[in-house]
Order: structure tokens, then C-alpha cells, then sequence
């Protein structure tokens, strides 16, 4: 009954009536009692909870609206705009060179290239290298040796000489 | 059809005709093995030239010329026998996958290997005219070969053989 009263009331005061009236409410203590009131009580501790955030997160990744409209998001073609404006802007220039130009990033590329994972599959290359030049240089050489001597045998009129087996 | 798994055994692989290396892959490796053997004389002599230049004015005569050109034979002709005899194949002939064996299959001794080096010697004075009995010979030996008993082979990493028992 009361809350039907307050609304009926709300609906025939002039708007202006409203803002004053807010406006005071906020201007005076009740501002301040209600924030001590929220730090007494730690409110927005309690809110943002781990516990509380991580309901949240599933809630929103299980949601199947999250995924209609992670997709729509993709397919439309103002965020593709976006995206393109982005990085044709002079931002991602200054970033990029910032980025290439900062001791972190030589002290990231230092470490990955120290790094016993890389010297080994550096080192693995260059022997699986070697050894295919070698074994191309030594099927040429046998080919060669093959052709060589049918050669001067037919020259010769000499019979083929047995093939080993 | 094929052989059930049951029906297969895996044997020693049998005697086989020995693959004899051919004239264009032996000619490889001896150039590869001179270029190494010339390396080691030559640095060598660098060394020696350096400590010369240190000493005082060393003078190039003929005593000079005939010690270098000892020493020159005697570090080439070591290295081929040394290697022939310990490894049964040089630095060149590992490369290219040869290996030199004496009549009994197994390394050429200090004495063969030393016949051998005369051989090598004889064989390339000629213009290399020695190895030409590689290109008709069935066992495709050069002069060194004849001379020493002894054959190339080409290193042929054979796997056993599967053979049927039914």
C-alpha cells in the first residue's frame, strides 16, 4: 500500500520536484553514511568474491547469448572497421617500434635464443643439413662412378661388370 | 598373398657380393683428403716460417727446399698410412662412405699400407694413369690396389633379411 502511495505520488510530482529534492539528498550527509556504510560493512569485497567472480565468469561463458553474441560481434562489419582503423592508426607504429625498441624485448630474445631448446633444434638442423649434402654429394659420386665405367667398358667391348648384391 | 607374421623370421643377412667403389667417388675423396693433408703442411709451415722470421733472416736455399719437400712427403705419407691403417679409411673416404680392406676384410697393416702409399704415389705420377684400371678391373682396383691387396668398398648399411620359413 505504502509503495503504491510513494509511486502514485512520484508520478504526480513535476520531474523538476525530483532533481531538487535527489540533489539535496546527495548534497547532504546521507552520501558519506551510506559510502562508511559500504566500507564498514565491506559490500564490494563481498561482492566481487572470488568465489562470486568465478559464478559470474562461468555464468557468462556458459551462456549461449555470450556466444550468439561473440559471434555476431565478429561477423558484423563495424568491428572488422574497427580492427582495420586500429591498425592502420599511427598507435600500433609507436607501439610496434616501442615494443622493438625496449631492453625487455632484447632481454626476451637474448633468452630464447640462450635457450638449450633452440641450440639443440639450431644444432639438430645443421646436421640434418650436413648430412643430406653429403648424402647427395655421394649418390652423385656413384652415379657418375656407374656411368664412367659402362662407358669405357662398352668403349672397350667389355661385358657389364658384375652388380654386387 | 602374403606371409603371416608367425610364418617370418628374421635371418643374419647372407653373403653378399662386396659393392666396389667406382673411380668418380675414390677421385673425391683423394682430393678432399689431399686439400686436408695440404692444410696440416702448410700450417705447418706457417709456424715454422713465423718462428724463422723471429729468430733472424732466414735465407730459403737449397738445403731449405730439400727439408721442406721431406717434410712435406713425410706428413702426407703419414697421414694416408696412418689412417689407412688405424681406421681402414681416411677423413676423405669417411666422408664419401669408403673404406680400404686388406685380403682378410679387416684393415690393411702398417706394411701394406705403407705399399699402398707407393702405389698411390705411382699411380698419380702418370697423370693419374693408375687409376685408370678402376674403370675395367671387376673389382675396380688402381695401381695402389694391385700392388698392396687391397680393394675399395663402398659402406652399404645392409638390414637382415626377411625371409619366408613356409
Amino acid at each position: 500500500m505504502v509503495l503504491t502511495g510513494v509511486i502514485r505520488l512520484g508520478v504526480s510530482l513535476p520531474v523538476a520536484v525530483l532533481e531538487r529534492a535527489l540533489d539535496r539528498a546527495l548534497a547532504g550527509p546521507l552520501t558519506d553514511a551510506v559510502a562508511r556504510s559500504l566500507a564498514d560493512h565491506r559490500v564490494i569485497e563481498r561482492i566481487v568474491s572470488a568465489a562470486n567472480v568465478d559464478r559470474l565468469v562461468d555464468a557468462l561463458l556458459d551462456d549461449p547469448r555470450t556466444e550468439a553474441l561473440l559471434d555476431r560481434a565478429l561477423a558484423s562489419p563495424g568491428l572488422e572497421r574497427l580492427v582495420v582503423r586500429v591498425l592502420e592508426s599511427r598507435l600500433v607504429d609507436d607501439l610496434t617500434e616501442r615494443v622493438l625498441d625496449s631492453p625487455e624485448l632484447q632481454r626476451v630474445i637474448e633468452h630464447i635464443v640462450a635457450s638449450p631448446e633452440v641450440l639443440a633444434a639450431v644444432t639438430a638442423h645443421a646436421e640434418t643439413l650436413t648430412e643430406e649434402m653429403v648424402s647427395d654429394v655421394r649418390r652423385r659420386s656413384r652415379a657418375v662412378d656407374d656411368v664412367a665405367e659402362r662407358t669405357v667398358r662398352s668403349w672397350l667391348r667389355r661385358p657389364p661388370r658384375p652388380q654386387p648384391t | 598373398m602374403t606371409a603371416s607374421a608367425a610364418d617370418v623370421t628374421v635371418s643374419a643377412p647372407a653373403p653378399a657380393r662386396p659393392a666396389y667403389a667406382g673411380i668418380a667417388t675414390r677421385a673425391v675423396a683423394l682430393a678432399i683428403d689431399v686439400g686436408i693433408a695440404h692444410v696440416i703442411v702448410l700450417s705447418g709451415g706457417a709456424v715454422l716460417a713465423l718462428v724463422g722470421s723471429m729468430v733472424g733472416d732466414q735465407r730459403f736455399g737449397t738445403l731449405e727446399a730439400v727439408l721442406a719437400a721431406v717434410a712435406w712427403a713425410v706428413v702426407v705419407g703419414t697421414y694416408f698410412v696412418l689412417f689407412w691403417t688405424t681406421a681402414g679409411r681416411t677423413p676423405g673416404m669417411r666422408l664419401l662412405g669408403l673404406r680400404v680392406v686388406g685380403p682378410d676384410g679387416g684393415h690393411p697393416g702398417l706394411v701394406r699400407s705403407a705399399l699402398r702409399l707407393v702405389g698411390l704415389a705411382l699411380a698419380i705420377v702418370p697423370l693419374f694413369a693408375g687409376f685408370l684400371p678402376v674403370l675395367v678391373d671387376d673389382r675396380r682396383r688402381a695401381l695402389q690396389d694391385f700392388m698392396a691387396g687391397t680393394v675399395v668398398l663402398y659402406e652399404i648399411s645392409r638390414p637382415p633379411q626377411i625371409v619366408s620359413t613356409t
